[in-house]
């Protein structure tokens, strides 16, 4: 191992793919996925075809195109993004893959960045595919390798699940060769991938035969695997949970390890065997534990209230289910305040939501994205957020229920992904609302993507620049502004005058994400006479706090000079620091 | 031989890098690592924890089990009570005295005072980040800190910060020294 190099879970994962000779490399970012593709990207010289898509639905249907042509094609999203690419997922399964098609699903259990914690095992069962499940970064980078060889040899797509815990931890990982890529070529056969009724009733079929062979792989993988120990106690296993299960193991139970599915049938027979007891530990649904309780009287897991049926296991979780002692250990004796995440010191969306709020709105649909951070106080200028894309066909909806004063807020990146579909909606049923789309062009919240806002795309290329505006304006919106939200005032103004006029209103909110280079000024701002109105303080930003022993606000160095305080304050006390 | 290292701190603070660093420098010195992060979210402002774990033998669970933590490297003094429980008493705690106030920050004297009765270093990282020349060197001031309770040797630590940092090295290998003298 010693010419190995430290990868996280998610590196592994690009790196099995690029010596698996892929071609093609898509996805959208999304945590906990974001760095499997600019992995890709940083690490091809041209060979691989590295994107992101608008969305995953576009990137999986790009990587299906790839697959047509023989080559092999990865395609990358979080798990709330094959909700989104579900549509042609499911009808691949009958359609079948060329190239081998590998599907990443990043699922995020205890949702560090995340709405929901949906398990991914759910959708291959669905789709009738096979799915694999590395227990660590190693692991991940074998079974991508694994993964095309299976997607070839069954014709199907293959998903791979991944953990927030698998792909944000690293390990030391041996390089190996990367594989000559396969020659693309077209071999049309519209019986197999023109998916009309007649061809389809066919393609269902095969799909079905399809399935014993692939319970046959299931059986005899390396993957799925047993640690022997005692054998009254069983621990069934998959994912993060076996290295659970390994870190308090002294072979007084035994374990298996579950890491491809569908679920073998022989070796869990064989496992359960005699045992008195079976403890299963997996993270998501009870997925492993239901299909088992079928076949033993003595299951328990997190469908039994065992263990916790909602959030991520940890290796304290585990320890007790296994009957061991948490670390008797002693936390902080006082109450901690939390320490929520915050939009940045400087960030544009502060003054286009603080303007928005201004104006009292009766409801804010809110999206995905950074501004979703505006819900906390001082802003609390988010009222509802449920999806990509969501906020304005939400907005449609509670103004044709009679609601006036409605508002959608949603960023550029969102609106692109899954926003413009709704706007056309909207202006075509004759919605009144405002919608306010925050471009700071950039995918913020997963670490700076670019989009085709943008204008350069991850091989770092120049593009064409999408207007936004000009979307907008095709989608049959005749009301469209664009104001820098540094001008917190002039917006104030701008979205009261638009926010009760009939129809679909777009304001475009521009000014770069502060995260991104060259964005940050080096103007601090300071206060001079503070009359301790505290209007600066609604803004809500990290750098300004109030002393109370001064009875002043004061700048902290987390400035870094928006001057958005200093366009609110109503005195004009505060200033750069050169102007004082 | 096993070394559970968890570093805490506020999204921003450099705590991927630093932890980044101690993991190359295992690698150099031919440990077993796992280094468990967080990314997304938490990383805007919010409260950060890193899992390092370095062993000769086998790493199974990239999280630390509470109660076995070795070394506790707090970049923030809240941030060293709010993972108090992954320690034990032999636990060794290098906590950075300047905080990064919130809402409701406790006392600074009752956070210390608690800390205290433990096995623990006050640094003041930003005051010798500074005299190293950049304020943003704290993470390797208490690196340096830190070194003695590690199985690291410092010329294979001094090299890796050499080889990682991207800006202000010579900076960041001064500050690292203060460090170690803290």
């Amino acid at each position: 191992m010693y010419d190995a190099v430290i990868l996280s879970g998610n590196e592994s994962i690009a790196r099995g793919a690029l010596e698996s000779g892929i071609k093609l490399a898509t996805g959208y970012p999304g945590t906990p996925s974001t760095e499997i593709l600019e992995y890709i990207a940083v690490n091809t010289g041209g060979e691989v075809h590295a994107e992101w898509a608008v969305n995953e639905k576009v990137a999986l249907e790009t990587a299906v195109g790839a697959s047509y042509s023989g080559v092999r094609a990865l395609c990358c999203m979080k798990h709330v993004g094959v909700n989104v690419a579900a549509d042609p997922l499911v009808t691949l399964a009958y359609t079948g893959v060329r190239g081998g098609l590998v599907l990443v699903a990043a699922d995020d259990p205890g949702m560090h960045s995340s709405q929901n914690e949906q398990d991914s095992r759910f959708y291959a069962e669905f789709a009738k595919i096979p799915l694999l499940e590395p227990s660590d970064a190693g692991e991940a980078r074998d079974m991508v390798r694994e993964a095309f060889i299976l997607s070839e040899e069954t014709g199907l797509p293959v998903m791979l699940r991944t953990l927030t815990r698998i792909s944000h931890t690293s390990e030391p990982i041996e390089l190996e060769a990367v594989e000559e890529q396969k020659k693309p070529g077209l071999d049309v056969n519209r019986k197999e991938w023109v998916m009309v009724p007649a061809c389809a009733r066919l393609r269902h079929k095969i799909l079905n035969q399809r399935q014993e062979k692939l319970l046959e792989y299931s059986d005899k993988s390396r993957y799925n695997r047993v640690v022997e120990g005692g054998n009254e106690v069983g621990v069934i296993s998959s994912g993060i949970c076996f290295s659970y299960a390994m870190e308090f193991h002294k072979k007084d139970y035994s374990v298996l390890k579950i890491g491809s599915y569908p679920l073998p049938e022989k070796v869990l027979r064989n496992f359960l065997e005699g045992k008195e007891e079976i403890l299963v530990l997996e993270e998501g649904e009870p997925f492993i534990e239901e299909r088992v309780r079928c076949m033993h009287p003595n299951v328990k897991g997190r469908g039994t209230g065992d263990i916790p049926l909602e959030g991520e296991l940890t290796p304290d979780i585990v320890s007790l289910a296994l009957g061991g002692e948490v670390g008797k250990t002693r936390g902080a004796s006082m109450e901690l305040p939390p320490r929520h995440p915050v939009m940045c010191p400087g960030c544009p969306h502060r003054g286009a939501l603080y303007a928005l709020k201004k104006n009292q709105p009766s409801i804010v649909a809110g999206d995905i994205g950074c501004y979703t951070l505006g819900v906390q106080k001082p802003l609390e200028a988010i009222d509802t957020c449920l999806c990509m894309g969501a906020s304005i066909g939400k907005a449609a909806g509670l103004n044709h229920s009679g609601i006036e004063g409605v508002a959608a807020v949603i960023g550029e990146s969102t609106f692109l992904h899954s926003g413009i579909t709704s706007l056309m909606s909207a202006t075509y049923n004759q919605a009144n609302i405002l919608v306010l789309i925050l471009d700071n062009s950039t995918v913020a919240m997963t670490g700076q993507q670019p989009t085709p806002a943008t204008g350069v795309n991850i091989r770092g290329n120049r593009t064409g620049r999408i207007s936004i505006e000009e979307v907008c304006r095709a989608c049959g919106v005749d009301s469209v502004d664009v104001i820098d939200p540094h001008r917190v005032n002039a917006m104030r103004e701008l979205i009261g005058k638009r926010l009760r006029q009939d129809g679909v209103k777009v304001i475009v909110s521009r000014a770069p994400c502060v995260m991104l280079e060259g964005v940050v000024r080096d103007e601090r701002y300071v206060v001079g006479d503070c009359s301790a109105c505290k209007k600066c303080l609604e803004l809500g930003c990290p750098a300004l706090d109030f002393n109370e022993r001064e009875n002043r606000v004061v700048i902290s160095q987390l400035c870094t000079g928006c001057g958005m305080c200093a366009e609110v304050c109503p005195l004009d006390a505060i200033k750069k620091r050169n102007e004082i | 031989m096993k070394s559970d290292i968890l570093i805490a701190g506020v999204g921003g603070q450099g705590i991927m890098l630093a932890s980044k660093i101690l993991s190359n420098a295992a690698l150099k010195q031919r440990l077993n690592v796992k280094k468990a992060e967080t990314h997304g979210m938490a990383q805007r402002g919010g409260s950060v924890v890193t899992h390092v774990r370095l062993s000769d033998s086998e790493i199974h669970s990239p999280l630390i089990p509470k109660g076995g933590v070795d070394v506790l490297i707090a970049f923030e003094p809240l941030e060293a009570l709010r993972y108090l429980d992954y320690a034990s008493k032999e636990t060794f705690i290098v906590v950075n005295s300047t905080p990064i106030e919130i809402d409701n920050y406790p006392g600074m004297d009752d956070i210390l005072e608690e800390l205290e009765e433990r096995n623990t270093l006050v640094v003041d990282a930003l005051e010798l980040a500074r005299n190293a020349g950049n304020a943003l060197t704290q993470n390797t001031v208490l690196l340096g800190a830190s070194l003695n309770h590690l199985p690291l040797k410092r010329e294979v630590m001094e090299e890796t910060i050499r080889e990682t940092v991207k800006r202000a090295v010579d900076e960041n290998l001064k500050a690292f020294q203060l460090g170690v003298r803290a």
